[in-house]
């Protein structure tokens, strides 16, 4: 009888202990998924943020440089701003760069897109 | 002999316990398991579309003039308008809601199927800044660039399909 209760006991034990050890595995496998999903979300705003930098740079590359702002945008996501990225020497290229940066609210960093501009030539002509 | 059936129902009811949890366990990991797959695919597919697009513009190097289309039934109609060379550049979409981009006798294809919806926006120019209308809003003006509007889930992205050359943008001066 008093072995018998104490063997019931000890099952109990067990019992408690694997579900306790599920539920850290179930934790640990959730907190997994939830950051698999937040980054292919961040994935996808990033691929956002290039293909608007992209468009930019290139019609930067066609604008005189006095209306180089006027293309200054925003999307759902982010602000883009034109900018030159430091001083050169050649005066006839200027580095440059787009920089998209998150709305308020939205998570991720800024991400940068430089580029050479030349005043002299079409660089990009589709 | 009362103690021993005691002991059996416990042991049942554990096993009852265990079995439910895994089950649970195991319809939980297959269902966020198919999420992050679909998630996976949407996203390979967008990328994918993009990079489609990316290739047919780079590809069509020759500076070309510029159609006006309308959003139609079946993808964009040219439509008639004061721009030169009409014949020249040319998307639509086809069945398989590929869009096709066409410039002379060479022709690529892009499958924008990954996306709910695709427009074109065109930049016109007016002093002192630059506007994207559709191409209902040109009104007769000569567009300086065009870039498709490839929209699902709540984002938009905006890759450029056309823009003029340079000189379109520097001398125009109304």
């Amino acid at each position: 009888m008093t072995e018998q209760s104490r063997d019931a006991g000890f099952i109990l034990l067990d019992a408690l202990v694997a579900v306790a050890l599920l539920g850290i595995a179930g934790t640990v496998i959730i907190t997994v998924e939830a950051g698999l999903l937040h980054q292919q979300k961040v994935a996808l705003d990033r691929s956002v943020g290039l293909t608007m930098s992209q468009s930019l740079m290139r019609m930067a590359m066609l604008l005189p440089p006095d209306e180089l702002n006027e293309l200054g945008q925003q999307d759902e996501l982010y602000i883009y701003a034109v900018q030159s990225a430091r001083k050169n020497q050649d005066a006839s290229v200027t580095p440059m760069e787009v920089v998209a940066t998150p709305r308020a609210g939205a998570d991720g960093g800024a991400q940068q897109l430089a580029f050479l501009y030349s005043s002299s030539a079409d660089i990009w002509v589709p | 002999m009362s103690e021993d059936s005691g002991f059996a129902l416990i042991e049942l009811l554990v096993a009852l316990a265990f079995a439910s949890l895994a089950t649970m366990a195991i319809v939980a990991l297959t269902i966020s398991a198919e999420a992050i797959k679909n998630r996976m695919d949407e996203e390979q597919n967008i990328e994918w579309g993009l990079l489609d697009v990316e290739a047919a513009t780079g590809s069509l190097s020759e500076r070309m003039d510029i159609a006006i289309m309308d959003p139609s039934d079946h993808g964009f109609d040219l439509r008639q308008s004061n721009a030169i060379g009409l014949d020249r550049f040319d998307l639509s979409t086809n069945s398989a809601s590929d869009a096709v981009i066409r410039l002379g006798t060479r022709q690529l294809t892009a499958d924008l199927s990954a996306f709910e919806t695709t427009t074109i926006e065109y930049l016109v120019r007016s002093p002192g800044r630059l506007d994207w209308v559709v191409a209902s809003g040109l009104a007769g003006q000569l567009p300086v660039a065009a870039r498709l509007l490839l929209s699902t889930g709540g984002r938009t992205w905006r890759p450029l399909l056309w823009a003029a050359p340079r000189a379109a943008w520097v001398t125009d001066t109304p």
